[in-house]
């Protein structure tokens, strides 16, 4: 079974279509790469797939079920790029709060991620760093045992040495544990670190799509050329 | 789900249904606290017989119980605005479609929370006055704890009947102004709209749902007298009928409380459908 499908998936704001038909599927262990520059329509296709936005038409399953099911949130951990945790509760609260949602919850791995992703616990989230921010929201996407996450933009707006520790702590996570994951980034090198399957978007489309090493074998001698590329072909 | 819920919503939102409190008491609190310290002004109090008491009791309910349902309208849909608004403007709320539970759950939750806030404080209000008033006559010294406790006792259990009116009509404030937020969750929209809602409450259904006033109809002649500069300044020559305090009436409460559950249903159903774009 795949963890994530779609099917012409298409939204709209306005007259812009910002997700134009997209068509993927991503099997169950996989790791996925979106790859796409600012506004191609990355994060809004993955507000698609886990039911924050309703498509204009086509549709996305994860694991079988509709986005707007809760029982994805059992097996589905989620990593966004808008800061939207509540900003009064401290990283200990919330963690307590999302933990009393989630009957999945693991309490040591929890406690685990904790310690290894080492953010203030009794710091405020507003307070947080972006740094410290994601990793909050890595530990709370990752301590129900899920198995599919989906990651948006995690490294954005991170030092290199950062998002250096950051994709580290991540790709021992999820190579651990064999959950599938959908990493949505602009920044190639992230992807190519962690992806073995990649789609680029552009304009709501996706116009290249496949492994690491075939989009490279395809006239480019390096991700980045690959995706350059990509765009450069959809643009003309 | 319920009891997580209720606790992100006291602890998000318990200075807010704090001020609630406090606004829907210091009416009573402050006149209170001038009587209290003022030897001459507890006069009309300390003259007051067992068999008088019952009036001034009376009076001190009855008016918490109006001044719920028409001044402090506009707190119960501030209250609603300032409950609702907040997580919708910043997004929260999506934390919790991220969780294994049903959409709807939470703003019901929510709802639930905050009905049982303003039916607790609003009884509380009503309550506290008489209460206040009986202390005080108590403190002057012609009223006796063991001639007026039947008399509180009627009071008190009007009190509550007459705070559970209130609330009805509260309950639709409440929910009107959280469905209100629902449609423009931004703050000041929330405000004007409270504010138009509450005068159009007032001028069309209002008496509709009043089932304080209809027990006072037949009262017969009395007066509530206020003598500025007179050591008797309140003189009560009503005899408030508070064993029939407040008037039900079958169709106003059904109709209230259709009212309050499709109301609460549309705005959550408007939360539980909304985009994060």
């Amino acid at each position: 079974m795949n963890a994530i499908e779609t099917r012409e998936l298409t939204r709209n704001f306005g007259p812009a279509r910002v997700v134009d038909a997209v068509t993927m599927e991503i099997p169950e262990g996989a790791v996925f790469g979106l790859l796409g520059a600012n506004g191609a329509g990355k994060s809004t296709l993955l507000k698609l797939l886990i039911g924050h936005l309703k498509p204009a038409w086509g549709s996305a399953s994860v694991f079988g079920l509709p986005p707007r099911s809760p029982r994805i949130w059992e097996r589905l951990g989620y990593v966004a790029q808008a800061r939207y945790l509540p900003q009064w509760m401290t990283a200990r609260e919330c963690l307590d709060f999302t933990r009393s949602l989630r009957p999945q919850w693991d309490v040591g791995k929890a406690a685990e991620l904790v310690r290894r992703l080492d953010f203030p616990l009794n710091g405020r989230i507003r307070d947080l760093s972006r740094g410290h921010y994601v990793r909050l929201q890595i530990a709370l996407a990752l301590s129900h045992n899920p198995a599919a996450v989906v990651l948006d933009e995690p490294t954005s707006g991170l030092d290199p040495v950062g998002r250096h520790e950051l994709l580290s702590i991540l790709i021992d996570e999820v190579s651990a544990r064999g959950c599938a994951v959908l990493l949505s980034s602009h920044i190639v090198e992230d992807v190519e670190r962690m992806a073995d399957h990649v789609a680029i978007m552009d304009r709501g489309k996706v116009v290249a799509n496949g492994t690491v090493d075939a989009l490279k074998t395809e006239g480019a001698s390096s991700l980045e050329q690959a995706f350059l590329a990509a765009v450069g072909r959809s643009n003309s | 789900m319920i009891r997580a819920a209720f606790w992100k919503e006291w602890r998000e939102h318990r200075l807010k249904y704090g001020a609630y409190w406090l606004a829907l008491n210091l009416p009573i609190l402050i006149p209170a606290l001038c009587i209290a310290v003022n030897k001459g002004a507890r006069a009309p109090f300390a003259d007051l017989s067992n068999a008088t008491a019952m009036k001034y009791l009376g009076l001190a309910m009855v008016a918490e119980c109006y001044a719920v349902v028409t001044i402090f309208m506009l707190a119960t849909g501030f209250l609603a605005a300032a409950t609702f608004s907040p997580e919708q403007e910043d997004r929260s709320v999506f934390v919790l479609f991220e969780q294994p539970v049903e959409r709807w759950r939470y703003p019901a939750c929510k709802m639930l929370h905050g009905l049982l806030q303003v039916g607790t404080a609003i009884v509380f209000a009503v309550l506290f006055a008489p209460l206040l008033a009986w202390v005080l006559m108590l403190a002057g010294g012609r009223v006796t704890l063991a001639g007026s406790l039947a008399t509180m006792q009627t009071v008190m259990l009007a009190g509550l009947r007459g705070a559970l009116s209130c609330w009805l009509i509260s309950a639709i404030i409440f929910a009107a102004c959280a469905l209100i937020t629902s449609i423009w969750p931004r703050w000041w929209i929330a405000i004007v709209g409270v504010v138009v809602w509450v005068i159009v409450f007032w001028v069309t259904v209002w008496s509709f749902f009043d089932l304080l006033s209809p027990s006072f109809e037949n009262m017969g002649n009395g007066s509530v007298g206020l003598g500025a500069g007179s050591p008797q300044w309140l003189t009560i020559t009503y005899s408030f009928p508070l064993s029939g305090f407040p008037a039900w009436k079958l169709l106003p409460t059904a109709a209230a409380l259709a009212a309050i559950a499709i109301l609460g249903g549309v705005s959550n159903w408007i939360i539980s459908r909304r985009e994060l774009k």
